[in-house]
């Protein structure tokens, strides 16, 4: 699996790095700010895109903006975004603009290195990788908004958060301690109780389900 | 004693000596002594009640008519002197206290004649005593005098008419107050210049004496000065100086240059009269604007002078004015002294406002230097200590793998576990010392967050243009926002927030609005009111609505530059 890594601080790119070579990943590039991160996969094309989002030479957002060009300009290649702190509208951004698979992760994610290696391997997949921060915000947001969130049951929502998080079924059952059978029964209550079209394709379903939490509005005054 | 009075005593001497003088020679042989007595102790009267007048109204006009009146009354008695070369001088201005009457009675209350009609009746009223009465002493004998007496009656008449319309619209015009003081005033003093003239052909046919008719006259007379200064002391329009020499004063406040510097020009007339205010702190003379004066005390050009101004030995300013102009400095100094406390009042307001200007501009670099220090600490953070905490977290799990299953395999798990919870501390700290939001993305991407985190549901509606926004305005803009949202979740039990940032007129408008249990208050707290002076030290504005039950309230104007 072949990654171009945008990350400016120089410890931290070669511990990544390291990190993805030890888990079979091919690092083609590892870059410090925005500009050479889209000239080097403009030049590789990948399988998928790591990059920090405040970079040189503004530290403010770039490594978003260019993430978002990416995701536009090539659907196929997975783009997976780090950073000190987890928002909303980031989220939001990157489910956007574009198709492919997309992962948005706080950078201290990175030191569990198995979770995280799988995390953006499945976004490489085309799938999904939301950190549970941002999808707290969007499940205790959702749950105080118009939505049937606030009706679930704990476990509901508990089940709910892993779907968004873009864990599978087989995951949120080892993760819960469940059989794979329960976690089913309570994901078909969970879409009952959104009103979600059942869908049996595992990306789709987690896109669903982060649309849903993410278009609720709070309730007027 | 000022030179007003000194004058005053000097026309005092000399009337009393002229007075002296004309009954001296009026003792001897051909003088009439009990008439020409009767007439300086007129004049004396005139005389008394002008300089009392003029040293008690300096600026009204009445003092010196009634001395011209005095003068007049002393003209007449020459002709009781037993001098013969005098009696001309009798024959000419016999009558003239008579127009000397009218002349008053137009010049009440100011002095000065006003209107066209009341001008015409005091030419009138001189023309017919001094004029008529020259030519009829030169016609003595011929046909022309009857003509001419006749003449002067009917202008006499005339002139007395105009007088008497002139007081009657005056009158009218006046208040109930005036009124009272001007009608028995004029009455008196139209019947005495009516019956003067007419007292001894009314009152000869009747058999009165001669004595008994001029001695009327006499009071009459009399009585016209005292009535004058009496109307000019005490009828109300003691008023009308001070109150001219105020709206003068006032009129000048506008000035672009310093009142009391133009008022200070304007009474010694020197145009080129500048003047300084001392300002000890800095140990130098300022302007009007706070800065250095433009002029040395100490140098040396003999053209110009320089004067220290103190209130209580305490040094206040200075005047420079042109030497060449005023040779003696104490005009200049008589009239800094009047107006010493007016040019402390000045260079205090001149002290005040450009303290207050270096404090607003001190308040502002204390906001920026906090900001900036905000910001260095939140990038110092976030580049270092974040950073490290990855970089072990990173490691204590690279070590765990390379110990494979080992006993310490679990213990180095818990340690990054460990390293995360303080990783996750951190981020919270790094958030509320300046969110990364703010940084990256500006004023409304990190409010949503905010509002997105909120215990209480919240909505953020945002209608501004960011790149019109300062970063200081909207740093303090955020907190203020962070600020009462905490507020709001700790305090308010409310059931819904809003937020609303909008933009008009190159200001951004806040508004934080909850429906809890209100009662909130800029002083309960040291965080709202930290916020307030941010506020205002970068002049913008807070209001904070808060009854109890009825919900909080906060609305924040703040210019988006400042």
């Amino acid at each position: 699996m072949r990654v171009v890594i945008g990350e400016d601080e120089v410890l931290l790119r070669e511990g990544i790095a390291h990190i993805l070579t030890n888990d079979g990943f091919e690092v083609l590039a590892a870059v410090s700010d925005a500009v050479e991160l889209e000239h080097e996969v403009e030049h590789h094309l990948p399988d998928l895109v790591l990059t920090d989002i405040r970079m040189p030479p503004t530290h403010t957002d770039e490594g978003l903006l260019a993430a978002l060009r990416i995701r536009r300009a090539h659907p196929g290649i997975g783009v997976v975004v780090v950073s000190q702190h987890v928002q909303r509208r980031y989220a939001a951004e990157l489910l956007e603009d574009g198709a492919g698979g997309f992962g948005y992760l706080l950078k201290q994610r990175i030191s569990d290195v198995r979770t995280f290696t799988a995390d953006i391997r499945r976004v490489a997949a085309g799938g999904t990788a939301l950190d549970p921060e941002v999808v707290s915000v969007l499940v205790a947001r959702a749950s105080r908004g118009t939505s049937a969130v606030a009706h679930l049951t704990p476990r509901q929502v508990e089940v709910l958060g892993l779907m968004a998080q873009g864990r599978s079924n087989a995951a949120i059952a080892a993760q819960l301690v469940l059989s794979e059978k329960a976690v089913v029964q309570h994901t078909s209550r969970i879409y009952d109780a959104l009103g979600l079209p059942v869908d049996a394709d595992d990306h789709r379903r987690v896109l669903a389900v982060i649309r849903h939490l993410q278009a609720v509005v709070p309730p007027a005054p | 004693m000022g030179s007003l009075e000194i004058a005053l005593i000097f026309i005092g001497i000399l009337a009393a000596l002229t007075g002296v003088i004309a009954i001296a020679v009026g003792a001897t042989g051909a003088g009439e002594p009990v008439a020409d007595i009767g007439l300086v102790t007129l004049a004396w009267i005139w005389a008394v009640a002008g300089i009392i007048a003029w040293w008690r109204r300096p600026t009204n006009g009445t003092g010196p008519l009634l001395l011209i009146g005095a003068v007049s009354v002393f003209l007449v008695s020459t002709g009781y002197v037993g001098a013969p070369g005098l009696f001309w001088v009798n024959a000419v201005f016999a009558t003239t206290p008579l127009g000397v009457a009218i002349h008053l009675l137009m010049a009440f209350p100011s002095g000065r004649v006003r209107g066209r009609l009341a001008v015409l009746a005091v030419v009138l009223g001189y023309v017919t005593c001094i004029v008529f009465d020259t030519a009829r002493a030169l016609t003595a004998g011929t046909a022309a005098f009857e003509v001419l007496s006749f003449l002067q009656s009917v202008l006499g008449l005339t002139s007395m008419a105009l007088a008497a319309i002139v007081l009657g619209r005056r009158l009218r015009a006046a208040d109930a107050a005036h009124r009272r003081v001007l009608l028995p005033l004029f009455t008196y003093g139209l019947l005495a210049v009516i019956c003067l003239p007419l007292l001894p052909n009314l009152l000869f046919p009747m058999g009165v004496g001669f004595d008994v008719v001029v001695s009327l006259q006499g009071l009459l007379l009399a009585g016209l000065p005292v009535a004058f200064l009496l109307g000019v002391l005490r009828g109300g329009f003691t008023r009308t100086t001070p109150l001219e020499a105020l709206s003068e004063w006032l009129a000048i406040r506008g000035a672009s240059r310093p009142a009391v510097a133009q008022a200070l020009a304007t009474t010694v007339g020197d145009d080129t009269l500048r003047v300084a205010y001392w300002d000890a702190s800095r140990g130098q003379y300022i302007d009007e604007r706070g800065e250095r004066a433009p002029f040395d005390p100490d140098a040396a050009d003999p053209d110009r002078a320089w004067l220290q101004v103190r209130v209580d030995d305490e040094l206040v300013g200075g005047i420079e004015y042109d030497a060449r102009m005023i040779a003696e400095p104490w005009p200049v100094r008589r009239a800094a002294e009047v107006l010493a406390i007016a040019l402390d009042r000045e260079r205090l307001t001149t002290q005040l406002l450009v303290s207050n200007e270096a404090l607003t501009r001190s308040r502002v670099r204390i906001v920026d230097a906090a900001d900036r220090e905000r910001s260095r600490i939140a990038r110092d953070l976030h580049d270092g200590l974040q950073m490290q905490l990855v970089l072990l977290g990173i490691e204590a799990q690279t070590i765990a793998d390379a110990a494979a299953e080992s006993a310490t395999t679990g213990d180095i798990e818990k340690l990054r576990r460990g390293i995360d919870l303080a990783a996750a501390d951190l981020r919270r700290l790094v958030h509320d010392v300046l969110p990364a939001a703010l940084l990256e993305r500006g004023l409304v991407a990190a409010t949503e967050d905010l509002v997105d985190r909120l215990s209480v549901p919240g909505t953020l509606v945002a209608e501004v243009d960011e790149t019109a926004i300062t970063t200081s305005t909207a740093h303090t803009a955020y907190f203020i926002i962070a600020e009462a949202l905490s507020n709001t979740v700790k305090h308010a039990d409310a059931s819904h927030v809003r937020v609303t940032l909008g933009q008009r007129d190159g200001r951004i408008t806040i508004a934080i609005e909850d429906d809890g249990v209100g009662g909130a208050r800029i002083g309960a707290g040291v965080g709202l009111r930290g916020l307030a002076d941010r506020v205002d030290a970068l002049q913008g504005t807070i209001a904070i609505r808060s009854e109890p039950l009825r919900g909080t309230n906060i609305e924040v104007e703040l210019p988006c530059a400042s």
